[in-house]
């Protein structure tokens, strides 16, 4: 099966053709690239949030019960779901020394093997993240503040982070391999 | 299974994973998930997503995004540009002025922005065709860049401090108040090179023409009007934390703040850069945090298998007395710095040496100012020096990485030096913070 993709792929970017693969994967980066640019947005709610505690409390002479633990979660779940957008950009930080020195052949062998290594974690990720998150919504568990949200969305930004990192994960790979054509991507 | 064996085959697993180019976040927390269930059971995956809640409940860690976000705003005003033009025109007369105009920039800038990229672009798209425009010998331009560069993670709001500062327990504050003198430090070292080695070879920077050097006083002065802004966002920073007025959170915050005015008092604001700034600070950001992740998770299930222990109690009995091991650390931090970035060494080496430094009875942030400047030389050493290639994105065609690659010698030798001189007077990066107390 991936043979006859590598076969299909090869001949370079010809948009006459656009497989199941190529759709899957521009599917995935386009999904990942809005929800990292969505959330990329947070910044401005955390500035805002850090600066009307400053100013309750220098000026009103009193800390809010909200702003601490608003920031403080919205940053997480943010940059944690955005992990499949940095990925789709590619800029998580690899040593790629040996790698960038072997013939396609090699790589495409390598890539499959740091897959499986790739899989473990995120697999991790999902399945224990939803068990602590599901366990959380069950108990409506919060956070023992004096404001004590409920904390089960922020756990929930585990696995789903999980989830869109496999999807992503599984993009590049088909392209990686050839089997999807290269991405295009102007940001 | 013994514990050394283990430890043999955490690293041996760790290693190949990546050395096959999975990114770093990953292989760490690969590696984390297959010891935890080979050691403690399926139940060990608890372990590591709890890891990764702690972590996302920590409150500051929210400054690291607000201070990349400050530096991604900064650079979008112009504010880079701005200092160098104002600091050429003093620095005119020196011999080497422009080399000393890019240190002088890159240190002011360095009270802003806290990792580095954005500086060594901007000097290299700003001062690099002026210093060669001028005839500045290629060495002198590339290297001055490059080592300038470094000094946004010495120099308070470092994002490197804030890292060091979660993964060791220590004060953020504390640590920003131990990088000011020495980073100042290093910047007069280069300053004094950049002069000195101008002065007997003046064919390495012909001086600035009559008609550069005539600029009035008062066009002098005009130059530094970009600069308020800038100036009062870093004092106030700088300010807060040192006398305790607001968490380095609440300082990023204001920071932010400070920033965009600047922006808009240089006249480029626009709703379009802000979007990009924060855009760009997702992905940095996103970086970071998943870097965090997997190592917090890998070091949390080593620890817990007793492989932490093992490590420190060998480098504890280590024959070569307390500084000996001190030492001993800065070598692998050297030698790990050619190979892996600074994230990557800190999150996996600092959570075991630093207990080390600790029992030794030395001060966890005096270890933090020698992690930095360590890393000011894994900024530029070949082969993979981040330095090098950021500033190789924006050079012109006739530069290539090894002209680069050889610039930087002389300022690596400056950088060994003063890291060796704040192992030997520890009071260079600990005077300033204790004076807080």
């Amino acid at each position: 099966m991936q043979q006859q993709g590598v076969a299909g792929g090869d001949s370079g970017p010809s948009p006459a053709r656009v497989s199941l693969a190529d759709r899957y994967c521009d599917a995935v980066d386009r999904a990942n690239s809005w929800i990292g640019r969505f959330f990329a947005f947070s910044i401005f709610a955390v500035v805002l949030a850090v600066l009307y505690e400053v100013f309750a409390r220098s000026v009103f002479g009193q800390a809010t019960i909200w702003s601490n633990e608003t920031t403080i979660y919205l940053s997480a779940v943010a940059y944690v779901i955005g992990g499949g957008y940095a990925l789709a950009h590619r800029r998580h930080v690899r040593i790629d020394v040996i790698f960038e020195r072997l013939s396609p052949r090699a790589r495409a062998k390598l890539d499959l093997f740091t897959f499986v290594f790739f899989f473990i974690y995120v697999g991790a990720l999902i399945w224990a993240g939803s068990t602590l998150a599901w366990g959380s919504f069950l108990e409506g568990e919060g956070t023992g503040t004096p404001w004590n949200p409920r904390i089960w969305p922020v756990k929930f930004a585990i696995p789903i982070a999980g989830f869109l990192l496999l999807l992503q994960g599984i993009a590049n790979l088909l392209r990686d391999l050839g089997i999807a054509r290269p991405e295009s991507r102007a940001s | 299974m013994s514990i050394e064996l283990l430890s043999f085959l955490f690293v041996a697993v760790f290693v190949v994973i990546l050395l096959t180019g999975l990114p770093l976040a990953f292989a760490t927390g690969a590696v984390a998930v297959f010891f935890a269930v080979v050691l403690f059971g399926w139940g060990g995956l608890t372990l590591i997503v709890g890891r990764v809640f702690t972590l996302m409940g920590n409150y500051v860690l929210v400054s690291v995004p607000l201070f990349i976000f400050m530096a991604c705003v900064l650079e979008r005003a112009g504010i880079a540009e701005a200092i160098f033009r104002a600091a050429h025109v003093w620095s005119g007369r020196m011999p080497g002025g422009l080399a000393v105009a890019v240190i002088i920039s890159c240190a002011l800038m360095a009270t802003m922005v806290g990792v580095i990229g954005a500086e060594i672009v901007t000097m290299g798209v700003v001062a690099l065709p002026a210093m060669l425009a001028r005839g500045y010998k290629k060495e002198l331009a590339l290297g001055c860049i490059c080592a300038g560069g470094g000094l946004a993670t010495l120099i308070p709001p470092s994002v490197v401090f804030i890292m060091y500062g979660l993964t060791a327990g220590v004060s953020i504050g504390e640590l920003y108040m131990a990088g000011v003198v020495p980073g100042l430090m290093l910047a007069a070292f280069y300053i004094t090179y950049i002069v000195i080695r101008c002065h007997f070879r003046p064919d390495f920077a012909p001086p600035a023409t009559e008609a550069e050097l005539a600029i009035t006083l008062r066009e002098k002065f005009a130059l530094l009007k970009e600069l308020v802004i800038p100036s009062l966002v870093a004092f106030s920073i700088l300010g807060s934390l040192y006398f305790g007025w607001a968490t380095p959170t609440e300082a990023a915050g204001v920071g932010v703040l400070g920033a965009v005015l600047a922006m808009w008092w240089n006249g480029k604001f626009a709703w379009e850069k802000l979007r990009k700034a924060a855009e760009d600070t997702a992905k940095v950001t996103i970086m970071l945090y998943w870097l965090f992740f997997g190592s917090s998770a890998l070091i949390g299930v080593y620890t817990l298998a007793g492989g932490t222990k093992l490590i420190q109690d060998f480098m504890t009995g280590l024959p070569v007395g307390p500084i000996g091991v001190v030492i001993i650390i800065q070598i692998i931090w050297i030698v790990l710095g050619c190979f892996i970035d600074w994230i990557g060494i800190l999150l996996l080496t600092a959570p075991i040496f630093v207990p080390v430094v600790l029992a030794l009875g030395f001060d966890p942030v005096w270890m933090g100012v020698l992690f930095c400047m360590n890393m000011q030389i894994s900024y530029i050493s070949p082969p993979f020096g981040p330095a090098a290639f950021y500033l190789k994105g924006v050079t012109p065609p006739g530069i290539t990485l090894g002209d680069i690659f050889r610039s930087i010698w002389p300022y690596m030798g400056l950088q060994v030096i003063a890291l060796g001189l704040v192992i030997a007077f520890p009071q260079i990066a600990l005077w300033l913070p204790n004076t807080m107390k």
